[in-house]
């Protein structure tokens, strides 16, 4: 009785109390649907983009290294230059920014440009009004982002939605050499030479090379068994084993796109062989045995600790910058995929580094056209330049070529790269052209890695465009993959890690795991790629 | 026969002492080891830290993560804005969680069972992060100071820890002989409870400024103005930066420039640990001291 | 007869009456008590209760520029969809587990570690203990779990040294399934211990002293006095604590467990509060992470009460 009264009064007044704010939230929603107003002093051409000073209010992650003050950005100061637009930045640390923005835009809450979108985000707020759809303005008001869109309409592609809306303006590098995975095999050749072997073209010599590398005392300390012969983290964009599943004709990818049929790689016969090789490589003690619960920066420390080399072989874009420096060159890359049982060594052309969401404007923004012409200074090929390479980092030699000004004392290369710029929470279009201008030969002179492109050119004849493209899905299709992905992904996730240990068998278990994938909505997630795949291919024509 | 027992009795607990002292000995080692490794790692060599070789004394001396942190001006004003926040959100706990809790111990109150049952209640049920967002807003606190404050100034826990402690040290005799005397509740409260109230004081200082020193989710999500950053989201930045580019469905990373993000997040993270808990580790002694006297008080009252 | 009833009813309603307004008389005698908590409550009410009419979402299609009122009702749709979610079962069970064997080991050992304290004489050993007990509570979770990784590792951890001194074999603590839980716990009694003693510790200093006086003189040995004087005296304390444990039963530090998870412990390392993480504020569905989470916080609001009510039946000290 007692109780019951009790819970009445809570319901009553929690009840009393949501009718109240329900006034408020209301009215407040009300206030919100004010259409911007177009503005009288703006001026379509020329200088100052707009006749009165405005502020513009932006919101947008920041990396450590380049410090959250934009407005003293080199890059920024130009483009702010002589256009009477003030920019109030409202920057987060780039680990919080997730939270931030879903919270921000849940909440109602927006500034006028918001940076760093997922692209679902922008498809869904542009379906519900939050985000202006912006193709108009940008024919009319943003010549240089326009040409780069005709010189790359593969871009155009990837920014429209599929209801035919552009919502957000992207970071684009259109360069060649950014196309492969900065997943490569490198491997210690002076120990090569010491096992007296020849740099491995299949994975069967591969793995000849790991026992060998296990057996004896490579580093010549006494002890046989200190070193690890394969490192990497499994999983891994960077440093994890995706490079081996080329040797048995697949990617390390969710969905691979064959004669445009749409594949979850998971369940596919190949991934199976793939995971039997690394199984067979694990369970011989040949692969590092953390390597499911490395951090990069852990792998980084086994890389270069000690004066001399511990490890034989590793994953990653280069071993510069994360092995030590004193034997960083001793490691060499057999550079194409190793042949695998069947003769296969293919790689993955991958799609151009491209982020579509990089730049929405809201809702809220009273200056639209003022905010795209603001924007397309960023697509000036000078400054798309200046924003990729940094503005101190190149200089101008003769016959329009540039060369780079190696990093000053108290600077690490990629600190000095991002240096006056916001790196890459901003948008620009960097082409393959701005590439071709860079001289490259002050970097690391003599030495072949993914940064010259060189590299590229080697791996061409193996590339295979299976990689699923760079698309914006409906809003439906958004909420489904959202639904299946997480399930799906971490069971495939656990099954390999237990497949790879030994603590499952693979043959035993193969019929079950693509039996609990089906229920788990396998189809279903499948289709949803492969729909959007075919919507994005009906538009191309 | 009586000094017998005694002495069968003193033996005992010259047993008793004996195991227990070494038990605490102990537990004192397990606990202290660890951060011992953690202060000497600050001072190692990280390369050498990670390949375990740093046990009982600092490898390879230096002082490079710590040079790296004085010379970042955004740290040390975190620095100060963590001490001011923490300062302020102790002050307001204690206001608004003694009274209250004293109140709440009361077995005359009527209603406070309900009472009671309205805070706890909360522990449980909350409404989420946007209507606490747009209330805050609508408060117009965002961007201010008071965000990181008062939203999560008192957890119903506090409350209940306060009328747990008065219900077992002010005895009912007390009051009623306050009242024989003519003794308003207020007058009573504060010339009796307060004084004998020490301990739970200091605890409750304690509680809300470790929470608050530690926090950084509210200042994450109602501040904007990064000379307002407390020192631990300060931290996160540089400390997790590196991880959140991986969850992140990116197409544009440049996998050259993030090794090289954590190799920096390798050199400092120790310096880092030492640096953030430094101050509560440092002004905690001397809360100790209020709370150990604060003990004796409680125990001589009987 | 009816008379009598009519009487009888009416005495009944005069005391009634006569309750009421003892009652209120009690209340005004003790407005100021009332003025003591109105701040509090207050506040309760504007950052606490306000903010519930958030809980609906649970129900609906949760949709940014339509708000919280505006998005559309689905029913129980999202909890549906969690009860049947493959991880369902798993999520459960490892919850349960892991709370139980904090209640089974965390719980216990701040109370015996506050008694034993409660022992020493010698106050500047007694400091000592204090003072570094307490230090691991103010470590972060991050760090926490990256001096667990660090301490465990099997090629080079602290501990696997030790195993192999001995002539054991490393053992890869965090990528199992079987030692999650046992780290998970273990290092949250490293962390815990000497912070959650406080609130026992004052509890004891309490502790009628003419007790032990008395009990000195009736010969009674230290450990005996642990048994009879010292633990009945912070029974109150005790109870409350295990009632808000229990009540705190599904829940767990997500923080800690995610950054401890990984491929390999991943199944006995799923609980509820990580999968609303992933699913739910990750990729922004906001009405299933709140449903998820409205589940949680129903069996954890039964238990405590039901752990209330048991409380009040053995005439223990209860919340409310």
């Amino acid at each position: 009785m007692k109780k019951k009264s009790m819970l009445m009064w809570i319901l009553g007044i929690a009840l009393s109390l949501t009718l109240l704010m329900a006034g408020c939230s209301n009215s407040d929603a009300d206030a919100s649907e004010e259409s911007a107003g177009s503005d009288t002093t703006f001026n379509e051409t020329g200088l100052p983009i707009v006749e009165e000073e405005i502020t513009l209010e932006i919101a947008g992650p920041y990396d450590a290294r380049t410090g959250s003050d934009y407005n003293n950005l080199e890059t920024i100061k130009e483009i702010n230059k002589d256009t009477n637009i003030n920019i109030d930045w409202q920057l987060s640390p780039s680990s919080d920014w997730t939270s931030k923005r879903n919270l921000m835009l849940a909440s109602g809450d927006l500034p006028d440009v918001v940076l760093k979108l997922s692209p679902s985000d922008v498809v869904v707020g542009g379906a519900q009004g939050t985000f202006l759809p912006l193709e108009d303005m940008i024919a009319k008001y943003a010549p240089n982002f326009t040409n780069f869109l005709e010189e790359y309409p593969e871009v155009r592609d990837s920014i429209t939605a599929p209801d035919g809306h552009i919502y957000s303006i992207p970071l684009a590098n259109m360069a060649k050499y950014k196309r492969v995975s900065g997943n490569s095999l490198w491997i210690n050749q002076k120990w090569l030479e010491q096992v007296g072997m020849e740099m491995p073209k299949t994975t069967e010599d591969f793995k000849k090379v790991l026992e060998a590398f296990k057996a004896e005392d490579m580093n010549g300390n006494g002890d046989p068994n200190d070193e690890v012969p394969l490192a990497g983290i499994y999983g891994d964009g960077l440093h994890g084993l995706g490079f081996l599943y080329g040797s048995f004709n697949t990617l390390d990818e969710t969905f691979i796109v064959k004669d445009d049929k749409v594949d979850f790689v998971r369940t596919s016969p190949e991934y199976k062989e793939v995971i039997k090789y690394i199984s067979s490589l694990y369970q011989a003690g040949l692969i590092d045995q953390e390597m499911f619960t490395l951090e990069s920066s852990d792998l980084i420390s086994k890389l270069s600790s000690g004066d001399k080399a511990n490890v034989g072989a590793f994953y990653g874009w280069s071993p510069d910058q994360i092995t030590n420096p004193d034997y960083k060159w001793d490691y060499g890359s057999p550079v194409l995929a190793l042949q695998g049982p069947e003769g296969h060594q293919v790689r993955g052309y991958l799609n151009p580094q491209l982020n579509p969401a990089v730049f929405a404007v809201t809702k809220k923004n009273q200056h639209p056209e003022a905010t795209i012409r603001w924007i397309d200074k960023a697509f000036d090929p000078d400054m798309s330049f200046k924003l990729r390479e940094g503005p101190n980092r190149v200089e101008q030699v003769a016959d329009g070529k540039y060369e780079i000004v190696p990093e000053p004392e108290g600077f690490t290369a990629g600190e000095w790269r991002v240096k006056e710029t916001p790196y890459n929470n901003f948008p620009y279009g960097s082409t393959q052209e701005m590439r071709e201008q860079l001289d490259l030969s002050n970097l690391k002179p003599g030495v072949l890695d993914p940064d010259k492109d060189e590299w590229f050119d080697l791996q061409e004849p193996n590339l295979v465009e299976w990689v699923f493209p760079e698309i914006l899905f409906t809003n439906e299709q958004y909420d489904g993959i959202t639904r299946y992905q997480t399930d799906i992904m971490a069971y495939t996730d656990e099954m390999a890690a237990k497949w790879i240990t030994g603590a499952a068998d693979i043959e035993a278990d193969w019929d079950t795991y693509v039996k609990n994938l089906q229920e788990m909505g396998l189809e279903d997630y499948t289709q949803i790629y492969q729909d959007g795949y075919d919507t994005y291919k009906a538009n191309q024509q | 026969m009586d000094s017998l027992a005694r002495v069968a009795r003193s033996k005992n607990d010259k047993i008793f002492d004996f195991i227990n002292y070494s038990i605490l000995t102990i537990i004192l080692l397990v606990v202290l080891y660890p951060l011992y490794l953690i202060v000497i790692s600050s001072f190692s060599d990280p390369v050498a830290v990670n390949s375990g070789k740093v046990m009982f004394w600092p490898e390879g001396f230096t002082l490079k993560g710590y040079e790296i942190l004085l010379e970042n001006s955004e740290v040390w004003r975190g620095y100060l804005n963590s001490m001011l926040y923490t300062i302020l959100s102790v002050i307001v706990n204690l206001i608004l969680v003694i009274p209250a809790g004293y109140a709440l111990s009361r077995k005359d109150l009527v209603g406070r069972n309900f009472f009671m049952f309205f805070s706890v209640f909360t522990m449980f049920f909350s409404g989420g992060l946007i209507p606490s967002y747009l209330l805050v807003q609508q408060l117009n606190m965002i961007d201010t100071i008071w965000a990181v404050i008062i939203p999560s100034a008192v957890s119903a826990f506090h409350l209940i820890v306060v009328r747990t402690f008065f219900q077992t040290t002010i005895p009912d005799e007390l009051l009623e002989a306050a009242k024989m005397d003519g003794c308003s509740t207020t007058v009573f409260f504060l010339k009796i409870v307060v004084p004998l109230s020490a301990p739970i004081i200091a605890v409750m200082a304690l509680f809300s400024a470790v929470s608050e020193w530690n926090s950084y989710f509210s200042a994450l999500i109602y501040l904007q103005d990064q000379a307002l950053y407390p020192l631990q989201l300060i931290l996160r930045s540089i400390l997790v930066a590196s991880q959140d580019a991986a969850t992140v469905t990116d197409g544009a990373v440049d996998p050259e420039l993030i090794a090289e993000q954590q190799q920096y997040k390798e050199l400092i993270k120790y310096s880092l640990i030492i640096v953030s808990s430094l101050p509560v580790l440092v002004i905690y002694p001397f809360f100790q001291r209020y709370f150990v006297k604060g003990v004796m008080i409680g125990s001589i009252k009987g | 007869m009816d008379t009598v009833q009519k009487v009888k009813h009416s005495s009944m309603k005069k005391k009634r009456k006569i309750k009421t307004f003892a009652t209120i008389r009690k209340m005004a005698r003790n407005w100021e008590l009332y003025l003591f908590l109105l701040p509090t409550i207050t506040y309760f009410i504007i950052f606490k209760y306000v903010p519930m009419y958030g809980l609906q979402i649970a129900f609906k299609d949760f949709i940014a520029v339509d708000g919280i009122w505006g998005s559309p009702w689905v029913g129980f749709e999202h909890f549906i969809r969690f009860f049947e979610s493959y991880q369902f079962w798993n999520l459960l069970s490892n919850s349960l587990l892991i709370n139980l064997y904090q209640l089974l080991f965390a719980f216990p050992i701040p109370i015996i570690f506050a008694l034993m304290l409660n022992q020493v004489t010698r106050s500047r050993f007694k400091k000592l203990v204090q003072t570094v007990t307490y230090a691991p509570h103010f470590i972060s979770v991050v760090v926490l779990v990256g001096m667990i990784f660090i301490f465990l590792s099997p090629s080079n951890g602290f501990i696997n040294n030790i195993i192999q001194l001995f002539g054991g074999e490393p053992i890869y603590f965090m990528g199992s399934e079987s030692w999650f839980k046992t780290v998970f716990v273990g290092s949250e009694i490293w962390q815990t211990t000497g912070w959650s003693a406080i609130i026992f510790l004052a509890a004891l200093s309490s502790v009628d002293p003419q007790l032990h006086e008395a009990a000195i003189v009736d010969g009674a040995s230290k450990l005996q006095r642990i048994i009879h004087i010292d633990i009945p005296g912070i029974l109150p304390v005790i109870m409350i604590m295990l009632i808000l444990e229990i009540g705190n039963f599904v829940t767990l530090g997500y923080q800690k467990v995610l950054l401890m998870q990984n491929d390999l412990n991943i199944a006995s390392s799923e609980v509820v509060q990580t999968y609303v993480y992933k699913s739910g504020l990750l990729n922004t569905q906001f009405s299933y992470a709140a449903a998820i989470g409205l589940f949680e916080n129903v069996i954890n609001f039964v238990l405590l009460i039901m752990m209330n009510q048991l409380a009040k039946k053995f005439k223990q000290q209860s919340l409310f």
